[in-house]
């Protein structure tokens, strides 16, 4: 019953956000809603590798970078759908993750954390010097949808809002089934799960192709929702560190922690860091080290469990 | 003779840049209790994660029970009953010491009823687990530990059973009941192999031992013979 609980509540949460969007017709809170899904895809699917697998992974900006990037050739290049170049975004960044892992999973800790963390910066300069495809620095003009402004907004936030849904169930099909449980152990300790026998280096390439592709799809969409990218802003390390921060505000490790801690981060932007434009950048930083100094297992240690029964932290997973 | 049960054939491996064997030759026997002894170095650990798959294997062959080892995945040799109990036993942490026993079960395709057989089986070997059923398995004194390593490595069905540091740290009370343990596994017809770096506990205990140097099998034969052998008594018992 618990463990239909969380996403029982994620969904809630998502729909009342929508409602509360949709129906009150405001372009500010559309916008903060369409951003608070983006927020929420992006940390529930950092959560499968760095979460469960504890494999900290910086490439999230890479994935919405490259799904950014794919996104926009096929439309603007090729004349391609945009619905099928959103899902294009996705399919090239499984792809990156794919040959990612291929590369870099049998790397642990900080040295995986790094080799992530330049993908990024690799995909950048090379976004950067294509230029007969990505039209480097000038960046990709997108084709605006032949529909009115506000109708164009409430799309985007329930395209943004499904991808998120979708990444929520598959964080929580994740944690219940066998890639779960291999994630778990492989977070625990490595070597051990390797001598009982568990496929670590398949269940943490699945992981990473599986947090790579709301990232890609949510690039793509984000393209079309902003209608002009560049690289700085396609590959912005942000996108990288904000999931993490998201995921650790809300509790790493399980399925309701990256929705809440989305939620949460999207609130301390919103209050904190508009009166705070010129430290908003040190604001970050400060948040990032009380949150590893105070909340390890972030805010739903702080408020009363009986409210909101969460698993606790250290469950490694279920045994099958 | 049957054919032996492992047969390793001038096995290398290391770490890297780093080989640590150079060539080990150990044949097992089908139910034989076999003790790995050697100083601090010698590579007894690294030729057990060689075994288990974990190390990478540069040359030589590895045959288990008739297949060629060399090469495949840790997994498969755990599913074909190539267990290995860990040095430190790594034990999951927040799991309760019945999901770490199950886990060691996780490769096979066990109904509920065979996997509880098996849970009693383990209980009946080592009744401090059973008391300790729900407790998390890291939260328990240091032999208990090794005593849920040995039992996880046991529900996973082992024709060969590797235990690396028997007694390490443990109590000479709690190291006696290991042993007494060993024995009643071996009974069982599961052949042991035991690394332990206590060398008069490990010839007391064993059929046969193997002594590594520097990445080689010098010195193999049979335990008492060995206890016997100037040579290990030299080096490895103290005496001049």
């Amino acid at each position: 019953m618990r463990g239909l609980l969380l996403p029982l509540l994620s969904g809630v949460a998502l729909l009342a956000a929508a409602a509360f969007a949709t129906l009150a017709g405001d372009a500010y809170a559309l916008r903060l809603a369409t951003t608070l899904c983006l927020y929420i895809g992006l940390a529930s699917s950092w959560n499968v590798i760095g979460g469960f697998a504890g494999y900290p992974s910086f490439a999230t900006a890479a994935f919405f970078g490259i799904g950014a990037y794919a996104g926009s050739v096929l439309q603007a290049g090729y004349g391609v759908a945009a619905p099928l170049a959103w899902l294009s975004g996705g399919i090239v960044a499984a792809l990156l993750a794919a040959g990612l892992g291929y590369c870099i999973l049998h790397l642990r800790g900080h040295y995986f954390a790094i080799a992530s963390l330049v993908v990024a910066d690799v995909l950048r300069e090379v976004a950067n010097s294509w230029i007969s495809l990505t039209n480097g620095g000038m960046g990709i003009s997108l084709p605006l949808l032949s529909i009115g402004v506000e109708d164009q907004a409430r799309l985007y936030f329930w395209v943004f809002g499904a991808v998120a849904a979708l990444s929520v169930a598959a964080a929580w099909l994740v944690d219940r089934g066998r890639l779960g449980f291999a994630l778990r152990c492989v977070e625990q300790n490595e070597t051990a799960a390797l001598m009982l026998g568990v496929d670590t280096r398949r269940a943490k390439r699945a992981a990473l192709v599986l947090s790579s592709l709301a990232p890609g799809i949510m690039g793509a969409v984000y393209a079309s929702w902003v209608s002009y990218i560049d690289p700085t802003d396609a590959f912005d390390v942000l996108l990288s560190v904000k999931p993490i921060i998201m995921a650790l505000l809300g509790g790493v490790g399980t399925v309701a922690g990256p929705v809440f801690g989305a939620a949460a981060f999207l609130a301390l932007e919103e209050l904190f860091w508009r009166n705070l434009l010129e430290l908003h950048e040190g604001a970050l930083g400060l948040l990032v080290v009380l949150l590893v100094l105070f909340l390890p297992g972030g805010i739903r240690l702080v408020r009363p469990r009986r409210l909101l029964a969460f698993r606790p932290l250290a469950k490694p997973g279920r045994t099958p | 003779m049957n054919a032996p049960l492992l047969s390793v054939v001038q096995a290398q491996g290391g770490y890297g840049d780093v080989q640590v064997l150079w060539g080990v030759d150990m044949k097992i026997r089908q139910g034989e209790l076999i003790a790995l002894i050697g100083s601090n170095g010698a590579g007894k650990s690294t030729l057990l994660r060689l075994l288990s798959g974990l190390v990478r294997q540069t040359g030589g062959q590895i045959w288990f029970a008739g297949d060629d080892l060399s090469g495949t995945s840790a997994r498969r040799r755990v599913a074909s009953g190539l267990i290995h109990v860990p040095e430190g036993r790594r034990l999951f942490a927040g799991l309760s010491v019945r999901d770490n026993l199950l886990l060691g079960a996780h490769l096979r395709q066990a109904s509920r009823a065979e996997l509880a057989a098996d849970l009693d089986r383990v209980a009946a070997l080592f009744p401090r687990l059973a008391e300790r059923w729900r407790q998390d398995a890291t939260t328990m004194s240091g032999g208990e530990q090794q005593m849920c390593a040995i039992a996880r490595g046991l529900m996973g069905r082992p024709r060969l059973l590797m235990i690396d540091e028997l007694s390490l740290g443990l109590a000479p009370k709690v190291v006696d009941q290991l042993l007494d343990a060993l024995d009643a596994i071996r009974r069982t017809g599961v052949t042991l192999l035991v690394v332990e770096q206590d060398v008069a506990v490990a010839l007391a205990c064993a059929d046969r031992a193997f002594v590594l140097d520097h990445g080689r099998v010098t010195i193999a034969g049979d335990a008492s013979a060995l206890a016997d052998d100037p040579r290990i008594r030299a080096s490895y018992l103290g005496e001049d």
